[in-house]
């Protein structure tokens, strides 16, 4: 893990990821899709360095542009912009990023904790876990991203997540062979390559999105950062509590960060002896939100790891990595691979250390990086997605699957179509299907499995309770189709789409 | 900078006249994908019960169903709201619709579309069409002047070519 050439990936990877985060228009889910691609040929050990090192970078970088520019890098960023812009406006920027930085660092800490302590735990009853758990839990992934996610209804999620299962069903079947919606396509038998609809569905939408809205470059200033250790032990218990909610939301299928830190920042703001300092610069918002979205960073790789279900939208493209060097995440994979969760924590400690140190030495130059303007970099960015997308299968096929899905991603994004829940759906399909077939083949078509097996009654009932609590969340509202948007979770949905520069479905 | 106020809010709290194509959308999929499923063939299995359970086309009929179902859903709930006066989609589109951001943003999509089509198609190396579409998208944007563009163009084609091609040797479209 400390040999040089790993260090350097892994520093190269954290500096990519915080630039990416950073810059607005570039997110967590486009940087490791595209790096995805790119480390394709590298050993599992490099490729899960520069994957992890990126998305924890990432998943900081963000606070770098809300704090300096009002602007969230990332989704779960927002709460981080509400309360760091003032600070930054009061002169206070420098001590906003070394307290995000510390938070981060801090909730980093929090989340590989739960990593190393829950992982074992969850795996051991993950063993007893068999293919009607794995269809039910395939299915949860779908539907819970579907209900929580950022932007539409949670029907309108739902749906996202079923086209993306009917789109994994494309090629041929693996049961079978039989080809299915092949339309007598050679590229379609082998099925919707997952990365290029990816980085269509994540950089290209966000690509065309930025530069349609003609922004020029910010002008940022920043000065001295250093790390605000005396605040964070002041709000000791608050960062745990922070943290923990962090965990718990990275442990649950198909959440993610932009939640976490919403959940937590909420959380904060009630418990706390000052909430009317919220949203005009207190640091207790800015601790809350920055250390909950990064705990939930290693914490989603929990359920990756022990179940194969992914804790966020970026994990599900860490999920699509990791089969693609032929690692298959899931029960199994702590039986056989026993040290592989070591090697996850080892990545995760080396990019804790680092976020640390290129946070408050790097924050300055990378904020000059702000400077580029979207006109010039994101056509770029565009230029290096074709490479990703090519690059895995050498085929041009993919490239025009990349298109396809971009274009698909701006008419979901018109219609108010979160595309996170079609992403779970396009990635956990074929477990679902393979699973559910498997299940039925075993007990002759019939269905008693799935209510005789403690585990599996469990998932049915949460199921259940989700989908009806959903309904009559909706039906209380008095309106068809609804779930809370972001800005109506964080009570601030006047300041979170003028001046918060609202984007829905980042991650 | 622009802000928030040609933001589209997409993330809506009612039921918009906007979601009537949306549902019409996702119901014709899902009843493609309906009867797409029931074109493909049941393999012979007893008993008769499992093989309508695990032919190939009982999950893809499932998904498309409910994809129907929930197409209808959203369709009816735009149509019984089609003439709510304040519909969050319908009201922060209209004026991205009417705007210069569409124009941009249709704009800078057709470069896209037309770079992957040069290189799907094989038309032009990479290089070329790198270097073509980054010049086009960039004047398009009005990003600097011609000699800056071209120039930085250039620059970046050769850049990509140079570290992905030679030094990472990854093999370009």
């Amino acid at each position: 893990m400390l040999a040089p050439k790993t260090l350097l990936y892994a520093s190269g990877a954290m500096l990519l990821g915080i630039v990416f985060g950073a810059m607005p228009g570039l997110t967590a889910a486009l940087g490791v899709a595209l790096l995805t691609g790119l480390t394709f040929s590298l050993p599992t050990e490099q490729m899960l360095v520069i994957l992890l090192c990126i998305y924890v970078g990432a998943i900081y970088g963000g606070s770098i542009s809300a704090i300096l520019t009002n602007i969230p890098g990332t989704g779960a960023a927002m709460a981080t912009a509400w309360e760091g812009h003032p600070l930054a406006q009061r002169g206070e920027a420098g001590l906003a990023i070394g307290t995000a930085a510390t938070a981060s660092f801090v909730g980093t800490l929090i989340g590989l904790g739960a990593l190393m302590i829950a992982t074992p735990l969850l795996g051991r009853v993950a063993l007893r876990i068999g293919s009607p758990e794995i269809a039910l839990l395939s299915l949860a992934g779908v539907l819970m991203v579907g209900t929580l996610g950022d932007s539409g209804g949670a029907l309108k999620g739902w749906m996202s997540g079923m086209v993306g299962l009917l789109i994994s069903t494309v090629g041929l079947d693996s049961i079978s062979a039989l080809p299915r919606f092949t339309a007598g396509s050679a590229d379609l038998a082998g099925g919707i390559p997952f990365i290029p609809a990816m980085i269509g569905l994540f950089g290209v939408v966000q690509v065309v999105d930025s530069l349609s809205r003609g922004q020029a470059a910010p002008v940022v200033s920043l000065p001295r950062v250093l790390p605000n250790l005396r605040t964070m032990v002041r709000h000791l218990a608050l960062s745990v509590r922070s943290g923990l909610i962090g965990v718990g939301i990275g442990i649950t299928p198909g959440v993610g960060e932009n939640i976490a830190s919403l959940l937590s920042y909420i959380a904060a703001k009630h418990t706390s002896r000052e909430p009317a300092a919220f949203g005009k610069g207190s640091y207790e918002g800015l601790i809350a939100a920055e250390t909950a979205n990064n705990a939930c960073v290693p914490a989603s790789v929990i359920p990756l790891i022990t179940l194969g279900i992914p804790g966020s939208p970026v994990t599900a493209i860490l999920l699509g990595a990791l089969l693609l060097h032929g690692v298959q995440p899931g029960p199994m994979l702590l039986v056989e691979n026993p040290a592989f969760l070591g090697e996850v924590i080892a990545v995760f400690a080396l990019a804790a250390v680092l976020l640390f140190g290129f946070a408050l030495l790097l924050a300055r130059p990378i904020s000059h990086v702000l400077r580029i303007p979207p006109a010039v970099l994101l056509p770029i960015v565009t230029a290096v997605c074709v490479i990703g997308a090519y690059s895995l299968n050498l085929s041009h096929f993919d490239i025009g699957v990349m298109a396809a899905f971009g274009v698909l991603g701006l008419l979901m994004r018109f219609g108010g179509i979160p595309p996170a829940p079609l992403v779970m759906g396009l990635i956990l399909g074929p477990y679902f299907e393979t699973n559910i077939r498997r299940t039925f083949m075993l007990s002759d078509g019939s269905l008693a499995p799935f209510v005789t097996r403690p585990i599996s009654l469990g998932l049915v009932l949460v199921l259940a309770a989700v989908v009806a609590f959903q309904l009559r969340f909706s039906k209380r509202r008095g309106v068809a189709i609804a779930a809370p948007s972001s800005g109506a979770i964080g009570g601030r949905p006047a300041e979170a789409r003028t001046d918060g520069r609202r984007e829905p479905d980042r991650v | 900078m622009k802000t928030g106020a040609e933001e589209p809010q997409t993330g809506a709290t009612h039921a918009s006249s906007g979601d009537l194509g949306t549902g019409i959308l996702l119901a014709l999929l899902g009843a493609s994908a309906v009867f797409g499923a029931f074109r493909m063939p049941l393999p012979d299995r007893t008993p008769p019960l499992v093989g309508y359970l695990t032919y190939p086309g009982a999950v893809p009929l499932a998904a498309g169903l409910v994809v129907f179902l929930g197409g209808v859903a959203i369709g009816l709930g735009g149509w019984r709201n089609r003439r709510r006066p304040a519909v969050p989609i319908a009201r922060a589109w209209r004026p991205v619709l009417s705007s210069v951001r569409l124009r941009r943003g249709g704009g800078v999509l057709l470069l896209i579309l037309l770079y992957v089509a040069c290189l799907a198609g094989r038309l032009l190396p990479f290089w070329a069409a790198t270097y073509l579409y980054l010049a086009l998208t960039m004047v398009w944007l009005r990003a600097g002047t011609i000699a800056g563009i071209i120039g930085i163009s250039l620059g970046v084609a050769v850049l990509l070519e140079v570290v992905f091609g030679m030094a990472l040797r990854l093999p370009l479209p």
